[in-house]
């Protein structure tokens, strides 16, 4: 294993200790009505956030094929019309199928 | 007690997807990332990364969008520092998710550090407050281990994918953005429900003031500020509605 790859695995590993295994370990409880907060308007507040910003991201590659396939599976989501499996479909054909027909898939 | 209060707090959940076997819930993720993962395997075996190295990072440094974005910072031999950074930065958004999933973890040391070090975005949107710690665990090793064997998978068969797949403007990553859009639609319809009047109108205004918070901070710097604000307004329009 080269240096700069034991640096990038380093760095990697350090990050999920610091971000992941430190925070989840050091056995600080939050007071029952604060976990209750934490367990309900925390979370929603980090999936809005995905949301926005797995949108801004995905726009800037293809706005048309990003809008469109991002709604189709909210839509799908939102009203359970069918699993997780018939929403990733929808929305990753609907995706692929736009950015062809744009040309922004070249095979 | 606490996964009793849990469901008090988060009505309306969906019993038929809870039930579901946990692998059973976690495979869709699962199989999402498997192009992302992949493409991570591809791009570090042509960065002359060897295939027990891919598995090192992919095993030791499972971060999803670090890995991909450390690539080129290792290509250009930037220092440990400078990595840690921009890795913890991106990754910063695991810090609350981690504090308040804590007591899903096993009470075993090392069971817990790598139920921790296992936990994904797509790992805690198909996670339910309910579930055991069992279930968490399946859940979160069964996303892991695909996440591994795809990276390495990636390294095995770079040689065989066509060039025109990695630069001609095939979007591999977009099938995990599609699973998390769909999970976190769901999870926020859970946690919503019930607890305001104007649900959608609140949501709307979250989402666009978070969207403001990626264009003008940037996808890394975003997080904390935005989760922070997006945190405050729920709160507030949840006790005075």
């Amino acid at each position: 294993m080269n240096d700069t790859v034991f640096i990038t695995i380093a760095a990697l590993l350090s990050t999920s200790f610091i971000v992941r295994i430190l925070p989840a370990i050091h056995g600080f409880q939050l007071p029952e009505a604060m976990m209750q907060w934490a367990e309900s308007i925390l979370p929603t507040a980090v999936f809005l956030n995905f949301i926005a910003y797995i949108f801004i991201q995905e726009i800037k590659v293809s706005v048309l094929a990003a809008s469109v396939s991002l709604v189709i599976t909210a839509l799908i989501a939102f009203f359970k019309a069918g699993g997780l499996m018939l929403g990733m479909t929808g929305g990753c054909v609907s995706y692929y199928l736009i950015a062809a027909h744009l040309n922004q898939i070249t095979f | 007690m606490r996964n009793v209060n849990s469901l008090q707090v988060i009505p309306g959940v969906d019993q038929v997807e809870a039930e579901k076997k946990p692998f059973t819930r976690a495979l869709p993720s699962a199989l999402a990332v498997v192009p992302v993962s992949m493409l991570f395997g591809i791009l570090a075996y042509r960065a002359d990364w060897s295939i027990l190295e891919i598995l090192a990072a992919s095993v030791l440094g499972f971060t999803g969008s670090g890995q991909l974005a450390l690539l080129p910072l290792a290509d250009s031999n930037t220092g440990f520092l400078t990595m840690l950074l921009i890795c913890a930065s991106i990754n910063s958004r695991y810090i609350p998710i981690a504090l308040t999933t804590q007591h899903r973890l096993p009470s075993k040391l090392l069971s817990k550090w790598f139920a921790a070090h296992m936990l994904g975005d797509e790992a805690y949107a198909t996670e339910k407050a309910s579930d055991s710690t069992a279930n968490v665990f399946t859940i979160r090793f069964t996303i892991f281990f695909f996440w591994v064997v795809s990276g390495v998978a990636g390294g095995a068969l770079s040689k065989a994918i066509p060039d025109s797949w990695i630069s001609g403007g095939i979007h591999l990553g977009y099938p995990a953005s599609v699973v998390l859009v769909y999970l976190s639609v769901t999870q926020i319809k859970t946690r919503m429900h019930g607890g305001y009047t104007r649900p959608a109108l609140l949501m709307m205004v979250c989402l666009a003031l978070a969207a403001v918070f990626v264009i003008f901070l940037g996808p890394i710097y975003f997080w904390v500020p935005s989760v922070l604000l997006t945190t405050l307004i729920l709160h507030w329009f949840r006790y005075n509605e």
